[in-house]
């Protein structure tokens, strides 16, 4: 954990360790808890025990991949769901579409702007609770 | 989500690397020396593996080291590097196993060109 808390969690799963140190400098600054996975099963696990606000998905990374860390998340939280971006190197169409299917609501392409990351982490605060349908959505 | 408008035709896209300035300035903490030290680390790592997936025909073993590198040269901008990956990466997926050397070769050569600019712009701030 790397942060002072407002009450809002998050938990940030990726093998490269560039993207775990800008998304926790992003995060903290919104006052987000951070808990940082380095692969999919770890992710599970973590999510399941932190029950995070907003979920930062690799797309490829280790042990289980992001696509099958969200279909999870989705299929075995009852209630209250988190966020969830997922984060790639690739940016096709077919990995959008297989996204939304599994129930990613925003997909980063690397490299994510910061400042329009943040942005949407201002919007989120404002939004009802997750309903654990997808809302695919991405940075332009 | 689009990537950062491209403004540098050079070994890197400095509009990432201002994304990243003005979220270090903001915060008041290091980001962009760490992760460009993290950068040249990795990708030599990964270079290293690629090198060796080509030698040993493993496929699976390089298009996994390739995407690595793609990912961490796209976060520090190092856009040329990013870009012979994605090709090399797609002629892997087609069989094209004769331009593995040369790609493996502009690899090499475009990532000793984003850490030469690396340390220029580190140097300079």
């Amino acid at each position: 954990m790397l942060t002072t808390s407002s009450g809002h969690v998050a938990v940030v799963a990726d093998d490269d360790g560039a993207t775990r140190r800008i998304l926790t400098v992003l995060l903290e600054r919104h006052l987000y808890v951070v808990w940082l996975a380095v692969d999919g099963r770890a992710a599970i696990d973590l999510i399941a025990d932190k029950q995070p606000d907003v979920v930062f998905l690799d797309a490829q990374m280790p042990g289980a991949d992001g696509y099958e860390v969200c279909r999870t998340i989705r299929a075995e939280s009852p209630g209250r769901q988190p966020w969830v971006f997922m984060i790639t190197a690739a940016g096709q169409d077919a990995d959008r579409q297989l996204a939304l299917e599994v129930g990613v609501d925003q997909f980063l392409t690397k490299p994510f702007s910061p400042s329009q990351l943040s942005e949407q982490l201002k919007q989120l605060s404002r939004l009802p609770e997750h309903t654990g349908q997808g809302q695919i959505g991405q940075q332009e | 989500m689009s990537a950062e408008p491209e403004v540098s035709t050079g070994a890197l896209n400095l509009a990432v690397l201002a994304g990243l300035r003005e979220l270090e300035s903001a915060c008041g903490v290091d980001i962009v020396t760490s992760i460009a030290a993290m950068f040249c680390q990795d990708s030599r790592t990964s270079l290293t593996a690629v090198r060796a997936a080509v030698e040993t025909q493993q496929t699976g073993d390089l298009l996994q080291a390739l995407h690595k590198m793609r990912g961490a040269a796209a976060n520090i901008g190092a856009s040329q590097v990013a870009a012979v990956c994605l090709q090399f990466e797609t002629s892997v997926e087609r069989g094209q196993g004769p331009s593995y050397v040369q790609l493996l070769d502009r690899l090499a050569d475009e990532l000793g060109r984003a850490e030469r600019a690396l340390a220029v712009v580190l140097a300079v701030d």
